[in-house]
């Protein structure tokens, strides 16, 4: 699978995208995943409260997770998931 | 009065007379100001069916009543018009302090009428109002212009000019303030040009008068901190700017690539927001009494694309972009800067070069039409050559200065041009984001992103979330963006704002500044009464249903690559529901029960 970080989530992460190996059943899964590898950097902007915060913008294959599924979407081994941290623009 | 100044000033530049008005309690009221009150004022003393570059249009300068508060984010100014570029109203705003400078001066709106028999200047300090002989300063570009004209005045002057696009008509030319902002859209500074109007200078030692001052901090300070608090107007946009959407809609397939044949540039992030502050970004800068800070000082230190200013918002950066073919930002970034030394608007230009781009590689126009350049996608020298022609008028830059339409009108094929009703769309491709197609084919001033930002919920989900690909809803939301943006810009605040506040805190602040009691309701009818007033403008002009739609390409040619792969606009299907939605008939003439009950019966009598 490869992962996309875009905004803040680059100097988190230290990388533009990786290949992600490990086995991720769900969207959910990915996000507690990524959220333990990289710690506080990554998670504070993706919660508020118990929930991934409406100003995350994740896209599994150019479409918002909200539009097909939520979080408990199935991902596959060819899935591109993209992570954008709050931003907007205009 | 309070939050109004309750002063008109009128300049006549023909004969060079001055007067004072008292601004009507009722009207500002009813329209609230800026964009309202500049709509207003247009419609009674402008006939639609004039030369929009003739002496009898009118040129607006009009702040809101917020503008000059600590409300959030509202330093903003209006310039209405009749937009050369469209026949349609021209309603462009800007941020930076001159909207604030002149409401510190003690006015709440400007009017130029006629035209000066030689180039001049108005210089405003207070009550001291004179025009000046600007022959010295006419040719030069925005940066000299300013500079001697605050060597001229006063240091602390706020200068609003244009550039010598303006002086030449270009009809795509902007009004430039404080050398970096734009009144950017629809012409306004070729109508400035056409009446001999160099530049308007502007220096006041007042302030703006609040209704109930305790109020008014409580609610401010509510709003500020809403704004602050919240991820993207606390932290996003002043870290990336406005830049960082390039990778949005590239990845969601709805970046407008190579004159919108195609959603999706592979290599788009090299012009995003994430690279500009890698690798070019100076600081971020704000406008006057904003918490948010998207502007963008960059620079060029070396090469042949050298230079210093600021910028690129989003939509320069994906027009000189991606719509280019172009990856390479600091081609981007030169031509940004030439567009604000000779006061052009971005967009236009930007989409206007796509457009030949597209004429020259579909074999319409050759080497013999563009002065021999190979005026390909992916040319960036080209592009930035074409900007500078464009704004002198020089060789091929006679056609790029008409824009897009009547460029690629005059070789036969306008549906090259990616317009609605001659004005360029920005950097959201319809077919990839249903909604906002829908805003820009029934925009008031043509293809236009700030008149609807249905992005922010089909795209960015805030404040809530809509899928992007559906019509469902997509009328009403639409209708609501249009109106909460029209009342909003009529305050003199920044759409930005709405990332973090919404009708609620606007009206709550606005009725503290004035002290009229506006409820969220009366906020939001006000903005639908300027929407409609608008439309009937645009219907005096001619404009019919017929021009409430998209370039043919985006009706009918699938995006070829990417995430949106295939998808088209489905306009046709959500326009009538807009239209009945709005109260309007089936060939989009407001009815005269809506207009009744926006209190717009006399405008409407003038229609039939």
């Amino acid at each position: 699978m490869q992962i996309r970080f875009f905004a803040s989530f680059r100097d988190v992460v230290g990388a533009n995208e990786l290949k992600w190996t490990r086995p991720t059943t769900t969207l959910r899964v990915l996000v507690n995943d990524l959220c333990a590898q990289y710690g506080i950097g990554f998670s504070r902007w993706m919660f508020d409260g118990d929930e991934v915060a409406s100003w995350i913008i994740i896209l599994v294959n150019g479409r918002d997770y909200r539009d097909i599924g939520g979080l408990d979407i199935t991902l596959q081994p060819d899935d591109v998931v993209c992570f954008f941290p709050p931003v907007a623009g205009g | 009065m309070f939050g109004w100044i309750g002063t008109i000033l009128r300049v006549n530049l023909t004969t060079g007379a001055i007067t004072r008005e008292s601004l009507s309690p009722e009207l500002a009221k009813e329209f609230i100001g800026a964009r309202g009150l500049g709509a207003k004022i247009l419609f009674d003393e402008v006939d639609p069916g004039i030369d929009a570059l003739s002496p009898e249009n009118k040129l607006i300068f009009a702040p809101g009543p917020m503008t000059g508060t600590f409300a959030p984010s509202s330093g903003r100014y209006d310039v209405v018009t009749k937009s050369p570029l469209t026949g349609a109203i021209a309603a462009s705003n800007s941020g930076g302090a001159f909207g604030p400078e002149l409401k510190f001066a003690g006015y709440d709106m400007v009017i130029f009428e006629g035209k000066a028999a030689t180039p001049v200047y108005l210089w405003i300090h207070d009550n001291q109002v004179e025009l000046r002989d600007a022959s010295a300063i006419w040719g030069k570009q925005v940066p000299e212009t300013t500079e001697a004209l605050q060597a001229a005045t006063h240091e602390d002057a706020k200068v609003a000019c244009i550039g010598p696009a303006g002086e030449r008509g270009v009809l795509f030319a902007s009004i430039m303030n404080e050398m970096h902002r734009a009144a950017g859209r629809s012409g306004v500074g070729a109508v400035m040009g056409s009446k001999n109007l160099k530049a308007f200078v502007v220096m006041g030692s007042g302030a703006v008068k609040i209704a109930e001052p305790e109020t008014f901090e409580t609610a401010m300070w509510k709003a500020r901190n809403k704004i602050m608090e919240h991820p993207v107007g606390g932290t996003g946009l002043k870290a990336y700017g406005t830049d960082v959407l390039v990778n949005i809609l590239n990845e969601i397939g709805s970046l407008p690539t190579r004159n919108f044949r195609d959603g999706y540039f592979p290599t788009a992030d090299k012009v995003g927001g994430e690279t500009l502050s890698a690798k070019r970004l100076v600081r971020p800068k704000a406008c006057f009494s904003c918490v948010i800070s998207c502007g963008r000082v960059s620079q060029v230190t070396g090469g042949k694309f050298a230079g210093r200013g600021e910028g690129p918002e989003y939509e320069t950066a994906w027009g000189f972009g991606p719509d280019c073919g172009i990856d390479n930002l600091d081609a981007v970034l030169k031509a940004n800067f030439l567009c604000n030394e000779y006061g052009l608007d971005t967009i236009t230009m930007a989409s206007t070069i796509a457009c030949a781009m597209d004429l020259f590689e579909s074999g319409i126009i050759t080497t013999e039409d563009t002065d021999g350049v190979a005026l390909t996608f992916g040319n960036a020298d080209a592009m930035v050559e074409m900007v500078t022609k464009t704004a002198l008028r020089e060789g091929f830059g006679e056609k790029l200065a008409l824009g897009s339409y009547r460029m690629a009108d005059s070789y036969d094929h306008p549906e090259f041009s990616m317009t609605c009703k001659k004005q360029e769309m920005p950097a959201y491709d319809p077919r990839g984001v249903q909604g906002i197609g829908l805003n820009y084919a029934t925009g008031n001033r043509g293809g236009c992103h700030v008149r609807g930002y249905t992005i922010s919920v089909e795209v960015l989900g805030n404040p809530v979330k809509m899928d992007k690909d559906a019509i469902e809803g997509k009328a009403e939301l639409d209708i609501t963006f249009q109106n909460l943006t029209a009342a909003l810009d009529s305050t003199g605040s920044c759409l930005f704002a709405t990332f973090g506040i919404g009708g609620d805190e606007l009206a709550e602040m606005l009725s503290a500044v004035t002290g009229i009691p506006y409820s969220t309701e009366d906020f939001m009818k006000a903005g639908e009464r300027v929407w409609n007033l608008e439309r009937l403008w645009n219907l005096k002009v001619g404009y019919t249903s017929a021009d409430d739609t998209l370039p043919e390409r985006l009706l009918t040619e699938p995006i070829k690559t990417g995430p949106s792969k295939g998808k088209v606009s489905l306009l046709p299907q959500m326009l009538p529901e807009y239209y009945s939605l709005r109260g309007w008939d089936s060939t989009g003439i407001p009815t005269p029960q809506k207009l009744e009950a926006l209190g717009l019966q006399a405008e409407a009598a003038s229609l039939a």
